[in-house]
């Protein structure tokens, strides 16, 4: 368990990435509303951040206890409802187990800009819908800002643990 | 980033106010029989002309790629339906020319009492039409609106990560 790097951050790093980049392919769609022979262009980086997520979850380390921890000195229990009495080897499976490892996956997830050859929208050759760009500006903008949110939130609670009672 | 964007913007507020300049002044000399010299010769409607312009005019190689492209497409080379590209370049657009429309024939209107009549007593009249100038006054106003729009989604967009 780190204090501050967490799959949750990074994918919400990347995902602010991926909307800036939607962000910009709309904002060039608006643009060039009027431009004879415009393609249409989008943004895709959910489909890849998917699977690096689900990849980064994988990677998380199996522990296996070493033979340094096992001290000749060991506490027996004498009743399974006793306390954790090998505390030092269950705090390690803890942390092994809630690791995170993925951050270099999630980096490495694609944001992919494509732009649409054949779809056309008015005679002059032109792919831009105005009024679906403007839906996808205001979507783009939401989850960003939901996303940020978000974030803010997770720091509120690093700070409050910091904070001194 | 943030500031290719507002650039991107920018580069459409500008399209969109020079177009409606352009309306402007063909809704102005929509009865305009001389030149700006005093001689006969009616005004020609003016037209913009828009494409699409790289953000960073520095990457030439990336502007004649597109180039290509453009060439490619047009000879229907291109089977598939959507194509990925390289980096994530945003589209501005810019105003390659302001064409004068000399397909459109000049309005004619008999007024023998016309200084500027012809022979025959026609004067020749500007091929504007105020309807059809209403209507590209109404498009650029509304692509204008929509610039606008953008440029205030992102700067919330850019205050939020500053807030973080």
């Amino acid at each position: 368990m780190d204090l501050f790097r967490s799959l949750t951050g990074d994918v919400i790093a990347k995902s602010l990435d991926g909307h800036l980049a939607r962000q910009k392919a709309i904002v060039s769609n608006i643009s060039n509303a009027d431009t004879p022979n415009f393609r249409h262009r989008e943004v895709d980086f959910q489909s890849d951040l998917r699977h690096a997520i689900a990849s980064a979850k994988a990677s998380n380390a199996v522990f296996e206890p070493s033979a340094s921890n096992q001290t000749p000195l060991a506490m027996q229990g004498s009743n399974p409802l006793h306390f954790n009495y090998n505390a030092h080897d269950s705090l390690q499976q803890h942390l092994a187990q809630n690791a995170y490892h993925g951050a270099e996956k999630i980096a490495a997830a694609g944001i992919t800009p494509t732009q649409n050859e054949t779809f056309k929208y008015r005679n002059d050759g032109n792919g831009v819908d105005l009024e679906r760009e403007m839906v996808a500006l205001t979507k783009n903008a939401s989850m960003f800002q939901a996303l940020i949110t978000f974030q803010s939130r997770q720091n509120q609670q690093i700070k409050g643990v910091l904070a001194e009672q | 980033m943030m500031m290719d964007i507002y650039d991107i913007t920018a580069s459409s507020m500008t399209a969109q106010r020079l177009r409606m300049d352009t309306i402007a002044a063909n809704l102005a000399n929509v009865n305009t029989t001389r030149r700006s010299d005093g001689q006969i010769g009616a005004y020609q409607r003016k037209n913009v002309v828009f494409a699409p312009m790289l953000q960073s005019s520095k990457d030439a190689s990336a502007t004649a790629s597109m180039g290509k492209e453009s060439i490619a497409l047009s000879k229907g080379s291109n089977p598939r339906s959507s194509r990925t590209l390289e980096g994530s370049q945003g589209l501005g657009v810019q105003v390659l020319q302001i064409s004068t429309d000399t397909t459109t024939p000049m309005r004619m209107v008999y007024d023998p009492t016309h200084p500027d009549a012809n022979q025959d007593g026609f004067v020749e009249y500007p091929n504007v039409n105020a309807v059809t100038e209403m209507v590209d006054m109404i498009s650029a106003s509304k692509a204008y609106e929509a610039s606008v729009s953008a440029f205030k989604s992102t700067k919330s967009m850019n205050e939020a990560t500053l807030q973080m």
